[in-house]
């Protein structure tokens, strides 16, 4: 076990150089010069020079370029990436050219933000959606079924945004309540009112991830049922319940899991547009207003943190596996 | 505060502001003095008045007035704000983004004219000018302008000269501010004297935009210890404005916690000298969708909100719960020609534009009524606009002339144009203005060759002039300098980028655009923007601004005497309201 996961870590690693590579290239030939966007219209070229300067946008893109002469290459000892990849390997990941202020210190106050809206929407998706799974199983096609079902429907055709918005809307002008907008109240601080803040926004953020894993547990579940020891299970007299949740939902759970580990990845998408409609200051906003800024250090370094989530989801997820199902041995 | 007039422009347009400013931007004045009726403060030994208080109830001049007065002003309480822009940095040198709106709050400016009138004067740090010559500015300084009681180390003392000083040496050193454009290019230095009671401004030329520009939020003047280090800006400022923002009351995404100067040296001569501001603390929650703002202020989590048009005022107010103001704007959308391509080096085809153009159609379908034609100069800038029943003589909406005039200049019916656009505006309006525009350039005769770009393409092409023709973002100026250097060859930034204006056809017309910046009184400098104004129109302008709306900003009932429609003085509001809760 302890071989695979350092060889998962490592092709991890390799994974983020090409990840910030391909972002770095992405981003250089996004049009816009972002010294120009920052300056307006009445800037002079004076200005934009000392702007590009002090974003460092006057350095080679790369520490290696092709040239039209020999030798046909230009070694750079500073350049863009470079720099950037340096002061990464030493946890420096670079100044807000918006906010003038290190990324590490937007990235320690937003990320508990979004960390607890991701925690508390897998713990909604999981209450909610395995549950009503088993249950839609246990008795299908029975009415219970059918308005499982067409719930889960609803829950992943409807948009959350479109949700996100009705939930502030309407309990605003029917009772003049909204939950607490524009300022994090912290847990540790007052736990009702952070509840308020952020159960919401997971609810809504649940409601599609919520929706699928309940239809993929309903459907793992009914393979599982078929199986031949189940069938020995009922066989020996064990009471039902001990079939579903020891024998039938533990190995039902395997897809499951692994949905729940892409979802998880996914949600850092749907956080973008939930942390920016409830005005939850994390890590999905920023990277939504700093991209908008033109903000290349944070991008750049939003891209990176989302790479080593979606790595270490995915490596949780795969030594997860041998939990569910003691067969599953990594060599 | 917001609701204020640059609370709207931090809330809703300086986003957008930010590749639009420059020279664009103009002041604001904490602590500010209105002057009814005063003469022009460019003249000689002039003295502006010491700083009073407008009193409660009472009408400034013009659409300004007093909001919601109350009876005795109750001190104390947090006034909450929705702002949909973080600030970048409270360094108001740097900024670009959220703090502007802020700086009037925490630093002071040395005077300020408004814009919108030559009624209005506000002095701050200064309480005398004189001018022996148009390019010398000689202020005495007030005393006893306090800097209030702060943890980032500035010592709690008078302002003065040297501080003035020093921020103006400050910019001239850093061509990266947006404040260079002034202090490094315009101003030819500024000297304190040895007691710091008199300060010395020479400019290089003369310049009447002098007062707008050196009252605006991005030339505050900073204690000389935050110049020594401006790192303590980045989230936190102090200053002998009105408010203080201590070191830990801003965290970035969440919002911010300006607490009361309790050494401010402004009183409410109305109120038997009591100490301002009234308001304890100003807090700023950081809401960037507009449905989660409006929802914040129907529960009461911030006291103001500015309503996206006149429906969603009313659809708010329709209990009449609130309290609601309509203003005026400094925002609109511009069709800009290149009269160095074809076809726009016609007069005839850029006449026809004009007469294409029927903006009571976008007044009527985009803004419900609620906005009014822009000239070149728009209409909210008061004297330095021309009258809208001129205008009408002046750009008349006739498709029939339009077409004589291509027919004319062609010897077609129709005439091929290539225009682009920012195709991902997030502003609503824009995109509404998009095929109303298209409708009636065709109707009038244009075939217009459509290229929407992505926002930084188009930057790029509009930076570098490789347009033809371009409908443009929303245009935000608050004085009318810009707008008439678009019409200069050397364009709005005077080097040649940007745009090409009707100067490179016209020669006089830069002659005399540069004379309108020269004018030094403000009521002759108005006459003179209008004249240019008449100048161009007779040739065919390149730059054609559409209309500019209205604004409504709602209030709690709760919030007292609030200053209103009073254009860049919103530094007033600070001083005055009060929460009767």
């Amino acid at each position: 076990m302890q071989t695979f996961i350092v060889r998962r870590l490592i092709i991890g690693v390799v994974i983020l150089f090409f990840l910030s590579l391909i972002v770095f290239t992405l981003l250089s030939i996004v049009p816009g010069d972002p010294a120009k966007q920052r300056c307006g219209l009445g800037c002079k070229e004076e200005q934009i020079k000392a702007i590009q300067h002090e974003l460092g946008l006057d350095k080679s893109r790369f520490p290696i370029n092709v040239a039209a002469e020999p030798p046909f290459l230009e070694v750079h000892a500073h350049s863009q990436y470079g720099d950037w990849l340096k002061n990464v390997l030493t946890g420096d990941l670079g100044e807000s050219t918006y906010f003038h202020q290190p990324v590490t210190t937007a990235i320690r106050h937003r990320l508990p933000v979004t960390f607890e809206l991701m925690v508390l929407t897998m713990i909604f998706t999981i209450v909610i959606g395995i549950p009503f799974g088993v249950v839609s199983a246990l008795f299908r096609n029975s009415p219970l079924d059918y308005v499982v079902r067409l719930t889960s429907i609803l829950g992943l055709s409807v948009p959350s945004f479109w949700v996100a918005t009705l939930v502030l809307i309407i309990p605003v002008s029917l009772w003049g309540y909204s939950p607490p907008l524009g300022r994090v109240v912290w847990f540790t601080d007052d736990p009702i009112g952070n509840l308020q803040q952020f159960a919401p926004a997971a609810a809504v953020l649940a409601l599609g991830s919520a929706a699928g894993i309940m239809r993929l547990a309903r459907s793992s579940l009914l393979e599982v049922m078929r199986q031949d020891y189940m069938r020995t299970a009922r066989a020996k007299g064990l009471r039902e319940q001990a079939i579903v949740l020891r024998h039938g939902l533990k190995n039902s759970l395997i897809p499951v899991v692994t949905v729940l580990g892409l979802q998880m990845a996914g949600l850092l998408a749907g956080t973008i547009i939930i942390e920016q409609i409830f005005t939850l200051p994390g890590l999905g906003q920023y990277t939504f207003l700093e991209l908008f800024n033109k903000d290349f250090p944070v991008v750049q370094s939003m891209a990176l943190y989302v790479g080593v989530v979606v790595i270490l989801l995915n490596l949780l997820v795969d030594v997860s596996y041998a939990w569910f199902d003691p067969r599953i041995r990594y060599s | 505060m917001a609701g204020s007039y640059w609370d709207k422009v931090t809330g809703q347009r300086v986003s957008r502001r930010r590749v639009l400013q420059g020279a664009g931007v103009a002041g604001v004045a904490a602590g500010a003095v209105i002057v009814v009726g005063c003469g022009g403060g460019s003249s000689s030994s002039t003295t502006p008045s010491a700083g009073k208080t407008p009193s409660a109830g009472a009408t400034p001049t013009g659409d300004a007035h007093i909001l919601n007065p109350g009876t005795t002003p109750k001190p104390g309480g947090t006034y909450n704000v929705g702002t949909s822009v973080d600030f970048d940095t409270f360094d108001p040198h740097i900024s670009i983004a959220g703090g502007v709106g802020y700086f009037p709050k925490v630093y002071n400016a040395v005077i300020n004219r408004s814009p919108r009138s030559s009624a209005f004067r506000f002095d701050d740090l200064a309480s005398k000018l004189e001018q022996p010559d148009p390019l010398t500015y000689v202020f005495t300084m007030r005393d006893n302008v306090m800097i209030g009681p702060n943890q980032l180390g500035v010592p709690q003392r008078a302002m003065d000269a040297h501080d003035v000083e020093a921020t103006f040496t400050r910019i001239k050193n850093l061509p990266q501010s947006n404040a260079y454009a002034f202090v490094g290019q315009v101003v030819d230095s500024a000297v304190s004297s040895a007691d710091g009671k008199t300060l010395t401004i020479k400019t290089k030329k003369p310049y009447g935009y002098f007062f707008f520009r050196i009252g605006s939020p991005i030339n505050m003047i900073v204690p000389k210890e935050l110049i020594d280090t401006p790192d303590k800006m980045k989230t936190a400022s102090a200053g002998a404005g009105p408010y203080v923002l201590n070191p830990g009351k801003y965290t970035e995404g969440q919002g911010s916690l300006l607490e009361r100067n309790t050494a401010y040296y402004r009183k409410d001569e109305t109120n038997n000298n009591a100490q301002l501001p009234y308001i304890d603390n100003l807090s700023t929650k950081i809401i960037a969708d507009r449905s989660a703002q409006r929802t914040a202020f129907q529960s009461q989590q911030i006291d103001t909100y500015a309503a996206q048009n006149i429906d969603d005022a009313n659809g708010l107010n329709s209990g009449n719960q609130y309290v609601v103001n309509k203003d005026s704007t400094d925002t609109f959308i511009a069709f800009t020609m290149n009269p160095t391509k074809d076809p726009w080096k016609d007069d005839r085809i850029r006449q026809a534009a004009m007469y294409a153009i029927n903006r009571q159609d976008y007044i009527d379908r985009v803004y419900k009524g609620e906005a009014k034609p822009n000239g070149l100069v728009h209409w909210s800038l008061g004297d330095y606009a021309i009258p809208t029943d001129e205008l009408k003589t002046l750009q008349p909406y006739d498709p029939k002339k339009a077409k004589d005039l291509i027919k004319a200049a062609t010897g077609k019916d129709t005439v091929d144009i290539t225009v682009m656009w920012p195709a991902d505006s997030i502003i609503e309006e824009h995109n509404l203005h998009l095929p109303i525009w298209l409708q009636q350039m065709s109707d009038a005769g244009f075939n217009v060759n459509k290229d929407p770009q992505a926002f930084g393409t188009w930057l790029d092409n509009y930076t570098n002039l490789k347009y033809d023709a371009s409908l443009a973002l929303n245009q935000v100026y608050e004085y009318s300098e810009f707008e008439l250097d678009f019409e200069h060859s050397e364009g709005p930034a005077r080097n040649h980028i940007y745009t090409i204006g009707l100067g490179a056809l016209y020669p006089e017309i830069d002659a005399a655009i540069d004379e309108s910046k020269a004018v030094t009184d403000p009521a002759a400098q108005a006459k003179k923007v209008q004249d240019v104004q008449r100048m161009i129109y007779a040739k065919g302008p390149m730059f054609l601004p559409l209309v500019t709306p209205y604004a409504y900003t709602l209030y709690q009932q709760y919030v007292k005497n609030i200053p209103v429609n009073l254009g860049t003085a919103s530094g007033l509001f600070l001083s005055t309201a009060y929460l009767d809760k």
